[in-house]
């Protein structure tokens, strides 16, 4: 026996004039992957899960960090901002409705921070004229991370890069191109299975092979070293 | 004596030594439980949580293979339960209720019959002995595994494995409930007249309210992510008041915690309510969807009611 | 799982395997040790400067763990016992209540969405849901006893 529910399957929408609305105009937009996870994980996070915040902190702080990094030198200040910065989106996250992109409203609440952090300081944002605000403002021309580099720091950077270099040369073929139309020309699976002529599943298998082979050689050199330089 | 004799005695000597020592410790607890099925008791107990305490007078008694057992408020308004076998028959100032026991178990008798399912939940452990109501008590700590449930304390007599003290500690170790004899006393026999001088067990009740239990032809909702430990113990249907409308309560257990979760049609007038609050030790999660009032209450932590209540999909 | 997390990664799963990833809380540090290999070869293929693996989002998810949750836009105090409503929401959100029900009174509209976020008080929950759960699972006979029905 099917419960009756008080309001019936096929709900009619109402708008507040008390007017239906007509379904069949309604557009529907292709949703970006990467905005409908953050968006999932936004809404978790909402509803109290701590740990799927923890995901948005782990997809970002580097990124909130190489940001950050354009505005503040030294590495133990960029942490603080970076962390000040999540625990403060943390505590708004109840007022994020997914109008913006959820890096768009991160970045704001990152920049916001630094700024506030070096005034704190008595410093101003070093070489910071108008045009670098402005460049600073345009954050998807944004790449790079400057960083102080010493002897030690270029020689791991150097072994790090040839490990991986090394591991992608001795993945099988199909591994290797996986993950290099993944990684290096940013394609999705479904662009990546119509080129490589698979199944969805398949590419997804592959790419993570091909991590996980990779990581395996970058153990040994990524637990001697536990902290940023 | 011949030295095979001699083998034989040493074997025959240290072989149920061998075997009490390999014991496995969780079988104490199995011991315990049929204990409190088994033994013929009479006493005083006192529990406590952080919204109320009272205490009950209790006669407990395993006469040819069926328990029988009378309780008896002793604070507050006066009211009494009696139990035969898995019927109960609760007497107040209303007048009599009668349901049929399922998963209750009243205290002393906390421990379920089958360990199996606690062991995967919880990590055993023993204690010091101390006295409980003048009596020599073990005790035994079964330790969540895990942030999904409480912790338990049980004291357990240690003649004759009777449960005489049960506290439940959250995750931070603050009592949150507990229950314990002030005093007790074991008997051989005790009569069955005892039990019967209030209720006509001959006599035919019959319930003014009907409600359907285990009545569910067609689960309209899938469970997925379950906490973990927890599994399906019982589902009961009844009609909301007045309406031809169902709701649900579906039960699970961990094998000492329960969590019931209830789905329950939104009625008009009604606002839908979301969100988590503890009522005492019990924690409650409330989630709308689709029309439904979804709200999961148990004696567990408050992450556990908001996992249950979000497991639920149509 | 393992699978799982690279896709995650790659932000191509869906919501269940999501969910499936959540549900999992004592692999949450190890999802997120995975998802920090995957960005340290991702950092080297597309020629960006290396990072080392650092402890940083466990220091921050250490302070947030600190924080009050928050259970959509409403905050819970981390004291299993008590639930604690902002202040300064409430006022807010009482006359969003209020304007819902006239709102709704005025144009006969049924709510069909998702919920408002009502603010859950021990008042908000039926008695009998309390009682039903007791009468089902007590082991404290002064729960069990509460139940309502009655016969003759």
């Amino acid at each position: 026996m099917q419960p009756l529910k008080v309001v019936s399957e096929n709900s009619t929408v109402y708008n507040s004039s008390n007017n239906k609305l007509d379904n069949s105009k309604m557009e529907i937009k292709p949703v970006n992957p990467d905005r409908a996870l953050d968006q999932k994980l936004v809404e978790k996070a909402q509803k109290g899960d701590k740990q799927a915040f923890s995901l948005l902190v782990e997809k970002y702080q580097l990124k909130l960090y190489r940001l950050i990094s354009r505005m503040v030198r030294d590495q133990s200040e960029i942490e603080d901002i970076v962390q000040d910065s999540f625990i403060k989106a943390y505590r708004a996250i109840g007022n994020f409705r997914g109008d913006s992109a959820f890096y768009t409203w991160l970045y704001r609440i990152g920049i916001n921070t630094a700024k506030n952090h070096l005034v704190s300081l008595g410093k101003r944002p070093k070489a910071m004229d108008a045009n670098e605000i402005e460049e600073m403002e345009n954050y998807e021309s944004m790449s790079e991370l400057r960083v102080s580099e010493t002897p030690e720091s270029t020689m791991m950077s150097n072994q790090i890069a040839d490990t991986v270099n090394g591991a992608i040369q001795n993945l099988p073929d199909e591994l290797r191109e996986a993950i290099s139309l993944r990684e290096i020309d940013g394609l999705c699976y479904e662009e990546i299975s119509e080129l490589m002529d698979c199944p969805i599943g398949t590419v997804r298998s592959r790419i993570f092979r091909a991590r996980e082979t990779i990581a395996e050689k970058l153990k040994p050199l990524i637990e001697t070293t536990n902290k940023r330089w | 004596m011949t030295f095979f004799k001699k083998l034989l005695t040493l074997i025959c000597f240290v072989f149920p030594l061998l075997s009490f020592a390999m014991e496995d410790p969780w079988l104490i607890l199995e011991k315990s439980a049929k204990a409190s099925q088994q033994l013929n008791y009479e006493g005083v107990f006192h529990s406590q949580s952080s919204s109320e305490s009272n205490s009950t007078h209790v006669i407990h008694a395993n006469i040819d293979n069926k328990e029988y057992c009378l309780l008896k408020m002793l604070d507050g308004a006066p009211n009494e339960v009696f139990c035969s076998g898995d019927m109960v028959y609760v007497t107040s100032q209303d007048g009599l209720l009668i349901k049929k026991r399922k998963n209750q178990f009243l205290f002393p008798s906390v421990l379920p019959s089958d360990i199996k399912h606690l062991k995967k939940n919880y990590q055993l452990s023993f204690g010091e002995k101390k006295r409980v109501a003048d009596r020599m008590a073990q005790h035994i700590e079964l330790k969540a595994k895990d942030n999904l449930r409480f912790n338990y304390h049980i004291w357990i007599d240690d003649k004759n494995l009777l449960p005489l003290k049960l506290i439940v500690t959250n995750n931070k170790n603050q009592p949150i409930e507990q229950s314990t004899f002030t005093t007790i006393a074991f008997s051989k026999v005790i009569d069955k007249d005892i039990f019967e001088k209030n209720i006509n067990l001959s006599k035919v009740y019959v319930s003014k309210n009907k409600f359907i239990e285990n009545y569910v032809s067609n689960k309209f909702w899938n469970l997925k992510d379950l906490p973990s430990g927890f599994k399906e113990v019982d589902l009961i249907s009844r009609r909301v008041n007045g309406l031809n409308l169902l709701d649900y309560q579906i039960i699970f257990s961990d094998g000492l915690a329960y969590v019931s979760l209830f789905i329950r049609p939104i009625t008009r007038g009604t606002e839908p309510k979301e969100g988590t609050v503890a009522i005492g030790p019990t924690n409650i999660s409330a989630r709308y969807q689709d029309g439904y009032q979804i709200m999961s209450v148990g004696v567990v932590p408050p992450e556990t009611v908001n996992t249950f209540s979000g497991a639920l999909e149509f | 799982m393992n699978e799982k997390i690279s896709s995650l990664f790659d932000s191509e799963i869906n919501n269940k395997e999501v969910d499936t990833i959540l549900s999992k809380k004592s692999k949450m540090a190890g999802v997120r040790s995975s998802m920090s290999d995957y960005q340290l070869i991702s950092d080297v293929l597309k020629k960006k400067t290396i990072l080392p693996k650092s402890n940083l989002t466990d220091k921050i998810m250490t302070a947030i763990d600190k924080e009050p949750t928050q259970m959509g836009g409403l905050v819970k105090a981390n004291s299993s016992n008590t639930a604690v409503m902002s202040f300064e929401i409430l006022p807010v959100l009482a006359s969003l209540a209020v304007l819902i029900v006239i709102a709704s009174t005025a144009f006969n509209i049924e709510v069909n969405n998702t919920a408002t976020n009502q603010f859950l008080a021990k008042e908000d929950i039926p008695q009998e849901i309390i009682n039903a759960h007791h009468a089902a699972t007590a082991n404290n006979m002064n729960y069990f006893i509460q139940v309502g029905d009655s016969a003759k």
